[in-house]
């Protein structure tokens, strides 16, 4: 029996945006997304900027507040609990960001800050937290001379490692990596990329992995979930997703990949114009106005998910 | 299937090598760093052909945008090029006056940055700053110029150019954004395009539009090309010809097929099999161990030896050649290649 770590149902998130002399416009960012992270696996949401992966992935967290839905956290219902509650939640699922310059603070020494969680989130004392950051460090493979120095003298993939040390040191059920490996060289980023499966098998860990790297996600993800535009529009296992994508959006994406083939390169499958304005999506279906295999029902209703093959979902009309 | 490295190198003498767009000639670039001069682009040498790209591929810090971005000279306050030529068609740029530059930048030799967001003035419309580039360097009215931005503009595939000529870039998305800093780069139909990374900020939907761009544009105005990515997939889609940079130096060059099918460095090697799509036997990704070392500390012999699988002590003994036709024709600097059998893409 697979344990559901993560859930979010019919998930909603609106965001106001004031615009000078106009009147106030509502940015469907998150538009009813449901999905399930299954203990000891990987979910990766992959989509295109704007897609609204990252908010999905925050508000699941409430680091964004999601405007309507639910989100459970190890059977606990995260929208509605009180600020002290969800911090103790909270221990439980921690987060690595893409960028180890931006997200790590360059005043703390490395010590602090992978206790930082574990002084927020936890009631551990001084020495029960210096033997955690020893353990986490040890676990993202840094060894203990890093202790007592800055994130500036780490590279990249160092500071990435120190990241990942200070997302473990709650020793979470649950790690939400948003686009962590993008800003690396790709010999480092196979590094961690190892080092995050290790940790899965060593600790049971469930990732929710977003990236826009298809390539990444195949090679990591067991289950994936394609984002347009603030909606779901296709997820499965990923490899069933890669070999048969059933979603016109889906397909598209798998076929813009560069390739690593030098015999007889994929035709693409091109996809005209951009991204609408997510203040004013289209009616109908979200991505009608870009599909090649667009219908007359894809301009009026917008397609609910349907069930193709045993473990796939897709909301397109082309099936059901 | 391996197709023997010998079968791919075509002698010169087969093909008349028509004259260059660009020749770089041992060029050498050192930055002042507080740690003592930094050689960031150390002896590097190609040609590019009109019609032709040529891929310079490496990781951050292999010195690809230093040696594409000495071209025009657009170097940081604290770099200079300290030996070699740049070459642009006959004429000599290395020593001209930096006046003498801003008539060739724009004119003859465009640039396309990886951020567009950035290259962009925020404060004119997309149209005011294309016609600004071409009343810069010829001598037409405000209106000639604004109808070759119209069509420029056309030509990059923005939809209702005559309109969108009037916006600002805070209205345009990254990939439209992309194809105005694109349109404003060939403005004045340069011989030589520079283009530094730039799809890397862009979407995979949006990166297939752009590369499928260059493509079309090159075939349609001729002009040479100078393509730098991180990204051997990117770069395999564009590239007729590539150059692998390590630590400052061409390590491996040769055309697309034979440096992506059948690399002669081990550099090249690990970059090839670090894709994502290809694992090792027990499922893991290949990874390339420990880091470069930055531009100040590098090693008297192979800079690549103390990551290298293959390294011997011979590699360490004394700095390693670009052994090859030279020039343009299949090359690599590594003491082992002959005897090596490394795997690239099939």
């Amino acid at each position: 029996m697979t344990q559901v770590v993560l859930e979010a149902e019919d998930l909603v998130v609106r965001f106001r945006k004031r615009r000078a002399l106009r009147a106030t416009q509502e940015i469907h960012a998150v538009n009813g997304v449901s999905l399930r992270l299954e203990r000891g696996r990987t979910l990766a949401l992959v989509g295109e900027s704007g897609s609204g992966k990252s908010t999905t992935a925050r508000a699941l967290l409430r680091l964004v507040e999601p405007s309507a839905g639910s989100v459970r956290l190890l059977d606990t219902e995260l929208t509605g609990l009180d600020r002290r509650r969800l911090r103790t939640m909270r221990r439980h699922a921690q987060m690595v960001f893409q960028d180890p310059y931006s997200s790590l603070d360059p005043s703390m020494v490395i010590d602090e800050i992978i206790a930082e969680p574990l002084r927020v989130h936890t009631r551990m004392n001084a020495v029960e937290r210096a033997a955690r950051v020893r353990e986490s460090l040890e676990l993202a493979g840094l060894s203990a001379r890093f202790l007592g120095r800055r994130p500036h003298e780490f590279s990249g993939g160092q500071r990435q490692r120190v990241a990942i040390a200070r997302a473990l040191a709650t020793r979470p059920e649950v790690v939400v990596a948003d686009e962590a490996v993008s800003a690396l060289d790709v010999s480092t980023r196979n590094q961690i990329l190892n080092l995050l499966k290790d940790l899965q098998d060593e600790l049971g860990l469930s990732y929710l992995f977003i990236s826009h790297d298809l390539g990444v996600v195949s090679h990591l993800a067991h289950d994936i979930a394609v984002m347009y535009l603030g909606t779901i529009v296709e997820q499965g296992p990923t490899a069933e997703v890669f070999a048969r994508p059933a979603h016109p959006y889906t397909r598209a994406l798998v076929s813009a990949a560069p390739s690593t083939s030098l015999a007889g390169r994929r035709e693409r499958i091109r996809l005209g114009g951009e991204l609408p304005d997510p203040s004013a999506p289209p009616a109908g279906c979200f991505f009608h106005g870009r599909c090649p295999e667009a219908m007359p029902v894809c301009s009026t209703t917008a397609p609910s998910p349907v069930r193709v093959g045993e473990r796939v979902q897709v909301a397109c009309h082309l099936h059901g | 299937m391996r197709t023997p490295p010998a079968a791919l190198d075509v002698p010169a003498s087969i093909t008349p090598a028509p004259p260059a767009a660009l020749t770089v000639e041992d060029l050498s670039v050192e930055f002042r760093t507080p740690a003592g001069a930094a050689r960031v682009v150390d002896g590097v040498s190609f040609q590019v052909a009109p019609g032709e790209t040529v891929g310079l591929v490496g990781e951050s810090g292999s010195g690809k945008t230093v040696t594409c971005m000495s071209i025009p000279r657009l170097l940081p306050a604290n770099g200079r090029i300290v030996a070699g030529s740049v070459r642009l068609g006959e004429r000599e740029l290395t020593g001209l006056s930096e006046a003498e530059l801003r008539d060739i930048r724009g004119r003859d030799i465009g640039v396309v940055f990886q951020e567009p967001s950035a290259s962009l003035n925020p404060a004119f419309t997309i149209g005011h700053q294309i016609t600004a580039v071409i009343r810069r360097h010829e001598d037409v009215s405000r209106a000639v110029a604004r109808r070759r931005a119209v069509e420029l503009l056309q030509m990059v595939g923005i939809p209702r150019a005559d309109l969108r000529v009037d916006a600002y870039p805070h209205e345009f998305s990254g990939g439209m954004s992309q194809r105005a800093m694109i349109a404003m780069a060939l403005a004045c139909s340069p011989s030589l395009l520079l283009a530094d990374e730039p799809t890397t900020a862009l979407d995979v939907t949006i990166q297939a539009q752009i590369i499928e761009l260059f493509q079309r544009l090159q075939a349609e105005l001729g002009m040479a090309m100078v393509f730098v990515s991180h990204d051997l997939a990117v770069v395999g889609e564009l590239a007729d010809r590539i150059h692998v940079m390590y630590s400052s130096q061409v390590v491996e060059q040769g055309a697309r097929d034979a440096v992506l099918g059948a690399p002669r460095h081990p550099y090249t090697e690990g970059l090839l099999a670090a894709m994502p799509q290809l694992v090792d036997a027990e499922g893991r990704l290949n990874v390339i161990p420990g880091h470069a070392a930055p531009a100040t500390e590098y090693a008297e012999g192979c800079r690549f030896a103390d990551r290298c699988r293959y390294a011997e002590e011979r590699c360490t003994a004394a700095p390693v050649a670009l052994a090859g036709q030279g020039g343009d024709a299949r090359a690599v600097r590594c003491v082992r290649s002959e005897e090596l059998e490394l795997r690239g893409w099939e």
